[in-house]
């Protein structure tokens, strides 16, 4: 057991080692409490599982060891404008390859601020794409029947199914 | 994570939270992807989420400028950059052929009021949302509908419905348009629910007093600016339908309110509080300056139960010309410059337009955002944001 422990050694779902700060892992309480078993437990050889991918965890612990001094301590209104910007250099990445991975992760991990963020690029990518863009990324089906698909038409002019 | 198969690997609850962030235009579009994502922009839940992130991140000051002589009217939306976002076609409402004035805005929803058209009709409303294109007609109510009146609107998520209330004296008729509404005093009250679709009387004490012009609502109330033998605040509570009078005795500040007569106030709401906001001319010997006040009205619990204090939390100037308050929005000021009060400089007669800035109360800047060129002409500012709100919902 041992109180001065910097760091802790995670595994992604597919096998691969991390190494977490305390600091960053304190964002999301999952990973807490797994740092807390791994101080307190005499056996410390088990190293504990995150279902969550490589590639993504990557990602996630980039933003855990970026916003953890921030979190710690509070900071300066020059500093949250500085890490504002961050995030949006962060957050340029594909909807589907990583940024779904990403609220995933951030969903499991119950981390608010990179959910949010998450979410909200999610949002901005989404606003400007067609009906059929959307569907394809969510795998959805048009189910409307032609008159349904009228009827709105009437009620919403320029609507389009599309 | 099976993304490969053929359905959104994303649980709903996720794509729920990213679709409340979405423009409202984005959502309306996005109903025609599938029948689960139509439904849920009908739930009340949702569309109450997404009016606070629209609240939150896209807010817009709504602009009505109308011109008296030539009958034009024209709604504009401003972003948060002062831009013009979207001029609003006003189709549905003009389709009446009366004039209109918009009373209050809430949650995506304006209260629309026919005029009477010099007493021939009978003065009537009609609810509007203009995102989702929906007009409802808010029917006659029990008395005649020519008296003067203030009216209020707002909504309450405790019984998850809008009302219109209007102030009234049941025998005071509005005839000729250069009657002051706040130089009559009012002493009767009626109120419309969306959801029973119908008018009823209202408790109004004993109370006979003046109002302004403009109700405000928040968080579940309607409030007026009410000035009997003090000033006061009338605070009508949605849910249960109750009226609550509050004197303002004075005000904290240097600004003595009967010495200044000050009516009507704009009334207004500043980062969830009630504010009042007015300008005021001082004299000093030669010198004549003019300064803008905003109070902050809180509740104060004393011994004789809950009271409402004033207290004042900015003054801009003394400024050198005259701009007068005329709607809070956000941590900003919408001032009009008055050209009739400035002095000399050989105003050019021939040029007609007012000019409006803001004043941004954080940085203390001032900044020119839009003028208009009505000869008789007014403009009147809301705080609006794009919902969903639909009347089938109510």
């Amino acid at each position: 057991m041992s109180s001065s422990v910097e760091a802790i050694t995670v595994l992604s779902s597919d096998g691969d080692e991390f190494k977490i700060t305390v600091s960053a892992a304190k964002l999301s309480k999952p990973l807490n409490w797994m740092l807390e078993d791994v101080c307190f437990s005499d056996d410390c050889d088990e190293v504990p599982t995150i279902e969550v991918n490589s590639k993504t965890l990557v990602k996630v612990i980039e933003y855990c060891e970026k916003h953890a001094p921030r979190a710690n301590s509070g900071a300066s209104d020059s500093d949250a404008e500085e890490l504002k910007k961050w995030d949006i250099e962060f957050m340029k990445m594909d909807v589907k390859d990583i940024l779904f991975h990403i609220l995933m992760a951030a969903n499991y991990l119950h981390m608010e601020g990179l959910y949010d963020l998450a979410c909200q690029t999610a949002a901005d990518l989404m606003k400007g794409m067609t009906v059929s863009q959307i569907r394809k990324i969510f795998h959805i089906k048009n189910d409307f029947s032609s008159e349904e698909q009228e009827q709105l038409r009437r009620q919403h002019p320029g609507c389009s199914f599309d | 994570m099976a993304s490969e198969s053929d359905k959104s690997f994303l649980p709903f609850e996720i794509i729920i939270n990213i679709l409340q962030r979405l423009p409202i235009k984005s959502i309306v579009r996005f109903q025609c992807v599938c029948k689960d994502w139509k439904n849920l922009f009908t739930i009340p839940s949702f569309i109450a989420e997404q009016i606070l992130h629209s609240a939150r991140d896209n807010p817009f000051l709504l602009i009505h400028e109308y011109d008296y002589k030539y009958r034009r009217s024209s709604l504009r939306l401003l972003n948060q950059k002062m831009e013009t976002a979207e001029v609003l076609s006003t189709h549905s409402i003009d389709s009446f052929r009366r004039s209109w004035r918009i009373n209050g805005s809430c949650n995506g929803l304006l209260c629309v009021e026919l005029d009477t058209e010099q007493g021939r009709f009978p003065i009537s409303h009609l609810l509007w949302n203009p995102v989702m294109n929906e007009v409802r007609e808010v029917p006659q109510t029990l008395n005649d509908f020519r008296n003067f009146s203030s009216v209020g609107f707002g909504y309450s998520s405790v019984v998850n419905d809008f009302k219109i209330v209007r102030l009234y004296h049941p025998e005071l008729l509005k005839k000729k348009e250069d009657q002051l509404l706040h130089s009559i005093r009012l002493n009767r009250a009626q109120m419309f629910s969306l959801s029973t679709g119908s008018w009823k009387e209202l408790e109004f004490g004993a109370l006979n007093a003046r109002f302004s012009d403009d109700a405000v609502s928040a968080n579940g109330n309607i409030f007026w600016f009410g000035w009997d033998l003090y000033p006061m605040i009338v605070c009508f509570h949605i849910a249960t339908e109750v009226f609550t009078f509050t004197m303002i005795p004075t005000l904290q500040s240097g600004v003595d309110v009967a010495e200044h007569r000050i009516c009507p106030f704009r009334l207004d709401v500043h980062g969830n509080k009630l504010a009042l906001c007015d300008g005021f001319h001082s004299i000093n010997r030669n010198s004549r300056t003019y300064s803008i006040y905003m109070w902050v009205v809180e509740e104060e619990d004393s011994e004789s139960g809950n009271s409402l204090i004033c207290t004042e939390k900015y003054k801009i100037g003394p400024l050198a010309t005259v701009l007068k308050p005329l709607c809070i929005w956000r941590n900003q000021i919408v001032c009009i410059f008055i050209k009739g009060e400035v002095e000399g400089k050989g105003k050019d007669k021939g040029d007609l337009k007012d000019f409006l800035y803001l004043f941004n109360l954080t940085t203390k800047e001032w900044m020119k955002f839009h003028d208009f060129s009505a000869a008789y002409g007014r403009c009147v500012f809301f705080n609006y944001e794009r919902s969903l709100v639909s009347f089938c919902n109510i």
